[in-house]
């Protein structure tokens, strides 16, 4: 060692070249795991490895549900549910408010048929689950909604994702940001603060590789009509559109207006 | 250590048939009379010998050795295996014969083994070894093995072994020296045939012990059980015949029984508890199976202690063995997903994991149903024409206005709208409803409906979905 600091600079120029593939230095993503592309390019750029990493616990932190936390990895869970993978669904604890709507699912491109839900009312059994879940390696995708966790259940949660070569994602509240956490990328997302344009932030609060000042704006994949204009006055332009129709049949008065517009002229 | 020794009856006499260390330490011997012993060691505990019990033990035995090799016959003492067509299987003979030695011990036997290419040969063998230890020759070294042998190990002495030991026979090699018409003619031809048959001058026919065609097993508890949990360690002994069962039977199994029998309260009869375990896919492997079996027992509460159980297979389909494989596959994925499914629905319910599928509706809470996910999986979904929340509210909430726009968490932009749901007139569900994706200053991006029938205004809109 000593040896080496008294070379002349020339030298340990060399040295560096000649080490360039083999040397890990600071500023650079460190990627020990397979990782399958998030499908935002942007993000790529910034994940170690170019994606959503596996064998390892990924957090997202967020403040509320409906940010659009599932639209964010609906990429991935797509191609996991197109190649025929399981995706396993840890519900959140008070699951009798919420269900999954399975057209929402297929309409993001994620087919519910590979939906498997879990749910467990007690913590305890919760834990319980997603480690048996993690060591079963039997998933695609793993996606737990999780109550405030102990950094010692945490730790176990992560041992028990190494072996699984699957993704793993937890949702956990934003508050839980300044705890320490043993996952390898933590993320926390959160909207743009901005006006007009709808994008998801997505803020690298932790990753293997140097810290990421700036939050990610993505554009994340909006459901289908709502890139169509709102109806001036609705219910004038739907209530004669509506008694054409067979009793039951969903409208939607947007597409109804545009498909036929002979009545309006 | 309590020192104590096994009696056996011959006639009217007792004699010692077995001791233990404590008890050789001082100075009890088998075939010794008991009074010698009492007097030798006045504080030694007798226990009388049951064969039934020896029996039964053998026969368990023998069920849990089924998995290693088909050819098992019981014997009075002991079990004789061939594993010459197992050696490759289960990694050669030392892999093999650690196996065998954790079945039996899992059964709280202490085998002490015998290997050697002729029967007879590992049968002496066995017997001139210390429980948990074995010893094994190979074809070469078997007449040397042999020959250092005491000639009490053999079983056609009996009345002539004061006389072998009077011509200074002591060891097998004594014996093989003499001349084979001399030992004929003196000692019967049994003696010169067990010589034959261990040295592999001679075959021996067997009868192989067949596995019975229902599994059911039963273990008495040394003592009263009241902890749920203390009884996986019996359920563990259970399982092991069960798994050498299935494996003879190249069976696995999809139903199992396991029946606590309770002590009895007074006159009554025995309260039984039946613990049922159905499985999605028949499994034949007993970790699997008794992991199941563990959840299910630290679910228990015991209303009584449990004095025996009792394991029984109702279910039982031809085993479909897969080949090992190396690197994990789509077969080994779902292989490991059903059992994530079994142990799951072990501790939390079946009704906990739960697959949707599609219903041919239009109202939102109507047009998907829950079915558990030990049945076939549902068919795939096809996206709907418009736009969808991934999760649903069971109930719709009502939202309060504000300015007379509706409200969560701060007034709501409506982005998208409305669609029309109006079905089901024809059943009790009437629906008519005007959704409109709406969004909050918080980003939320919700599914929310006004009612066209409401008759109070305040009432008229609801939150019934999240876009997550």
């Amino acid at each position: 060692m000593t040896a080496l600091l008294h070379l002349p600079s020339p030298s340990l120029i060399e040295l560096e070249s000649a080490l360039r593939d083999r040397l890990w230095r600071g500023n650079m993503l460190v990627a020990s795991n397979p990782s399958m592309p998030s499908g935002f390019a942007e993000l790529d750029k910034e994940l170690p490895g170019g994606g959503w990493p596996t064998h390892c616990l990924s957090e997202l932190l967020l403040s509320h549900y409906g940010l659009g936390e599932v639209r964010l990895l609906a990429p991935v869970l797509a191609r996991l549910s197109r190649a025929h993978r399981q995706i396993i669904l840890l519900l959140p604890a008070n699951e009798n408010e919420q269900t999954v709507y399975p057209d929402g699912w297929a309409q993001i491109g994620i087919d519910p048929a590979r939906l498997l839900m879990v749910r467990a009312p007690r913590p305890a059994d919760r834990l319980w689950a997603l480690e048996q879940a993690l060591k079963s390696a039997s998933f695609g995708a793993l996606i737990g909604w999780v109550d405030p966790l102990r950094p010692e259940a945490l730790r176990r949660l992560q041992v028990a994702a190494a072996g699984a070569n699957g993704l793993s994602f937890l949702f956990r509240p934003e508050s839980a940001q300044h705890q320490p956490s043993p996952a390898p990328l933590r993320l926390v997302l959160g909207s743009s603060k901005g006006t007009g344009e709808r994008k998801l932030s997505v803020r690298i609060v932790k990753r293997r590789g140097p810290v990421l000042a700036a939050p990610l704006l993505l554009d994340l994949p909006a459901p289908r009509p709502l890139r169509a204009p709102l109806v001036k006055r609705p219910t004038d332009v739907a209530s004669p559109r509506i008694n054409r129709h067979a009793v039951g049949r969903t409208v939607l008065p947007y597409f109804a207006a545009r498909s036929h517009p002979a009545p309006a002229t | 250590m309590l020192p104590v020794a096994v009696i056996e009856a011959h006639g009217s006499k007792r004699w010692i048939a077995l001791a233990n260390a404590a008890a050789s330490a001082a100075g009890i011997v088998p075939m010794q009379p008991v009074a010698t012993a009492l007097a030798l060691c006045p504080e030694v505990l007798l226990l009388e010998r049951d064969a039934a019990d020896e029996r039964q033990a053998l026969n368990e035995a023998a069920l849990a050795c089924l998995r290693y090799t088909p050819l098992t016959t019981v014997r009075e003492h002991g079990l004789l295996l061939e594993i010459q067509a197992s050696l490759r299987l289960f990694g050669g003979r030392r892999a093999l014969l650690g196996k065998i030695l954790q079945s039996l011990r899992e059964l709280a036997l202490k085998p002490s083994l015998g290997v050697a290419p002729t029967a007879h040969g590992a049968w002496l063998l066995a017997r001139s070894v210390e429980p948990l230890k074995a010893a094994c020759a190979s074809s070469n070294q078997l007449a040397l093995r042999l020959d250092g042998l005491s000639i009490n190990l053999l079983e056609s002495t009996g009345e002539h072994l004061p006389t072998l030991s009077g011509i200074g026979c002591r060891f097998l090699k004594d014996l093989r020296r003499l001349p084979r018409f001399g030992i004929t003619r003196r000692f019967g031809r049994a003696l010169l045939d067990e010589l034959d048959r261990a040295y592999g001058g001679q075959a021996t026919p067997y009868t192989w012990f067949e596995a019975p065609l229902r599994f059911e097993a039963r273990l008495e508890l040394i003592a009263r059980v009241e902890n749920a949990e203390a009884l996986g360690f019996a359920a563990r002994r259970l399982m092991a015949q069960l798994s050498g069962w299935l494996g003879a039977r190249q069976a696995a199994v999809t139903q199992l029984t396991l029946t606590l029998h309770h002590e009895r309260w007074r006159t009554s009869e025995r309260p039984l508890t039946h613990i049922q375990i159905g499985l999605a896919n028949p499994s034949h492997d007993p970790e699997h199976l008794f992991a199941l079996i563990r959840e299910r027992l630290n679910q228990l509460r015991l209303d009584a202690p449990v004095e025996e159980l009792s394991l029984s297979a109702d279910d039982v389909t031809q085993a479909d063995i897969a080949n090992g494989e190396l690197f994990p596959t789509a077969q080994s994925h779902s292989i490991s997903l059903d059992r994530l499914i079994e142990k799951l629905s072990a501790r939390l319910g079946t009704d906990a994991i739960t697959r949707v599928y599609a219903k041919s509706e239009h109202r939102p809470e109507r047009c998907w149903g829950m079915q558990s996910a030990t049945q076939a999986a549902p068919a795939s979904i096809a996206p709907p024409p418009a736009a969808r929340p991934t999760f649903l509210m069971k109930e719709p909430k009502a939202l309060r206005l504000c300015g007379h726009k509706p409200f969560w968490g701060s007034p709501l932009v409506m982005l998208c709208g409305p669609e029309r749901i109006e079905s089901g007139w024809w059943d009790d569900g009437l629906v008519e409803r005007d959704y409109f994706i709406a969004e909050n200053e918080a980003r939320q991006l919700l599914w929310v409906y006004r009612e066209r029938r409401a008759n109070d205004v305040a009432e008229q809109w609801f939150l019934h979905g999240l876009f997550a």
